[in-house]
């Protein structure tokens, strides 16, 4: 059996008596690649905050590598080893594109060892590498302020791996991006479902499809289904609560 | 402005200042040595608020902390040995304070010049962070936490003196302080230590902790789900912030000869904040640029029309908000900045052209 990295056992998180999740339960194998689709209020952006302790469940638990992590304040959390990109381009506006992912790769993170100048040769490293992973090579000393909306959402792709964290967690990683940003970003993030696992949310059809791996439905708090895309697209109640049609469509036209 | 031209300025402002004792007037030199005392609180702010986008209203407590701390130690040495000191005995008390006795010790008042404001600073700190206290609460909190200490000094007539603060010091470390050579003295050490200070500053700002404060500022979710404290940090900002306060407020306290509670309350620290702001926040030369020429321009146009004072302040505040959100210093930068965008114009231009 293959080992499991993350497991959530029958969370549920409630806000101000709505239950945004219920009773649910998801494994993700290491070094899997694994898309989380539903359609909007389905818990899918919820469910990322719980894992990376952003929102607290409450019952139910998280565990990492086999320890929970439901009571970890954040930032432990992600020293573990589990990143989230969100939703909205989430770079550090004041600071170049450089120091976004120097900030992004330190080892040391407590206030101590930050009273540092320069950066070692090893980090210094890392960075020229993520720089060229994200293609933003031209744009090292740029503020981030200044790159396009597709630009700032590579460079965090590059901020989140910099660590080398094993789980990844990407939500709508391609949100405002145009279709050929899109093709380059699965591409992208294929390169990387090897080295790390990657839970990646998103509603673009077109992108699943190039993602090309196993696909999670979630619907109002729950696991809905499991498969691949095209199993999933010839399920009738899939495409229902996705699309929103009712099942008997005796009078569609189109 | 280029860096070059920057660089210029700065040499030819500080050749200024070493040399300020040879030309000015004894009246003027004051002024400016005390002006020179109060920029050192700007450092903190600039840090604080310009960097780690934590705006402060209560400054006046560090300041304060520092400006009392070696008060006690002047009062006492300017008392007989065995004595009270004079207010001590108009208000009926009968021995010295517990907390007062340490302070004979000049090293221990010395040394809580600096521990006193920082450790205050950082539990402050500490306590409002660690509850992801932002933004205008924490202005508010600070702003009520100077209120209260002066409100506290003012009612312990017997132990700080009350509304008449500390006054009438002779001596500190074996110098007769209302000697003729002093002023030129404490002058030069007020711009040694000014000169240290924005030095070290400047250097911490460059290390890897300058920039988590400036990411810290811009989006502190995102750095911490990188793996950071955000708290931690804003803690270490707001208690060096707070420290850089207590020199200053020590320092300005041996221009003036005195400490009260009218000198470190809400418009004192609101005002040093509007200097900062007004010079440019985000930048050490323009947070200490502004408090300078605030405060010089201050003691003129007061002098000239008393009541317009308050009147110009508050219009420059406004001005700062709506116009320069940056300052003068950002305003100097701004061209730098302007170059850039162009090309990003450019570039959307030859997309739309293409569509």
């Amino acid at each position: 059996m293959p080992e499991m990295l993350l497991d959530v056992q029958g969370v549920t998180v409630s806000f101000d008596g709505f239950k945004a999740i219920q009773n649910l339960s998801l494994t993700v194998e290491k070094g899997s690649l694994r898309v989380l689709i539903g359609p909007n209020g389905a818990g899918k952006s919820t469910l990322l905050d719980t894992i990376i302790g952003k929102v607290r469940p409450v019952s139910g638990d998280v565990r990492y590598l086999g320890q929970s992590i439901t009571r970890l304040p954040e930032y432990k959390i992600a020293t573990l080893g589990i990143c989230r990109k969100f939703q909205a381009p989430g770079v550090l506006d004041g600071l170049s594109v450089r120091e976004n992912l120097l900030v992004a790769c330190k080892r040391g993170k407590g206030v101590l060892a930050s009273f540092k100048l320069g950066a070692a040769a090893s980090e210094r490293a890392r960075v020229d590498e993520l720089l060229s992973l994200t293609g933003l090579q031209g744009k090292a000393g740029m503020l981030a302020a200044l790159l396009a909306h597709g630009e700032k959402q590579w460079l965090e792709i590059g901020m989140v791996v910099a660590a080398d964290p094993q789980l990844l967690l990407l939500d709508e990683p391609t949100a405002g991006m145009t279709a050929q940003e899109t093709a380059q970003t699965a591409e992208l993030i294929r390169a990387l479902a090897g080295k790390h696992t990657v839970l990646v949310i998103d509603h673009d059809m077109a992108f699943v499809e190039l993602l090309d791996a196993p696909i999670t439905v979630l619907h109002q708090g729950q696991v809905f289904r499991e498969g691949d895309l095209a199993t999933l697209r010839a399920d009738a109640d899939v495409m229902e609560i996705y699309l929103g049609r009712p099942k008997e469509t005796p009078h569609a036209q189109a | 402005m280029n860096r070059s031209a920057q660089t210029v300025l700065i040499g030819v402002a500080a050749l200024a200042l070493i040399f300020a004792p040879l030309y000015l007037g004894a009246y003027s030199l004051t002024l400016l040595g005390r002006v020179l005392a109060l920029s050192i609180a700007a450092i903190g702010i600039c840090v604080v608020w310009g960097r780690g986008g934590i705006l402060s209203l209560g400054q006046g407590l560090f300041f304060g902390l520092g400006g009392y701390a070696l008060a006690m130690h002047l009062k006492l040495m300017a008392t007989a040995k065995g004595e009270l000191p004079d207010f001590m005995v108009y208000n009926g008390v009968e021995a010295l304070p517990w907390f007062w006795k340490p302070f004979v010790s000049a090293p221990f008042a010395l040394l809580m010049v600096l521990i006193l404001p920082a450790a205050a600073a950082g539990l402050i700190a500490w306590l409002m962070f660690r509850r992801r206290i932002t933004g205008v609460y924490v202005s508010i909190i600070t702003q009520a936490l100077v209120l209260a200490f002066v409100t506290w000094l003012n009612g312990s007539q017997g132990l700080t003196s009350g509304t008449n603060g500390i006054t009438d010091f002779q001596m500190f470390l074996g110098i007769n302080l209302r000697g003729e050579s002093v002023a030129r003295g404490l002058y030069w050490v007020t711009l040694l230590i000014l000169g240290l200070c924005l030095a070290a500053t400047a250097l911490l700002l460059r290390t890897h902790f300058g920039a988590i404060l400036t990411a810290i500022k811009d989006n502190e979710n995102r750095v911490r789900f990188l793996g950071y404290n955000p708290a931690a940090y804003k803690i270490a900002a707001f208690a060096l912030g707070g420290l850089l306060s207590g020199v200053s407020g020590a320092l300005y306290t041996l221009h003036l000869g005195t400490i009260s509670p009218a000198m470190i309350g809400v418009t004192f620290s609101i005002e040093l904040v509007v200097w900062v702001a007004l010079g440019g926040r985000s930048s050490l030369i323009g947070a200490v640029g502004g408090l300078i020429l605030g405060n010089l321009a201050k003691d003129k146009i007061s002098s000239a029309a008393p009541d317009a004072w308050l009147y110009v302040m508050g219009g420059l505040f406004v001005l700062v908000v709506l116009v320069l959100p940056q300052g003068v210093a950002g305003l100097l930068n701004h061209r730098r900045v302007r170059r850039t965008v162009p090309s990003v114009r450019r570039e959307v231009k030859e997309v739309t052209d293409i569509a």
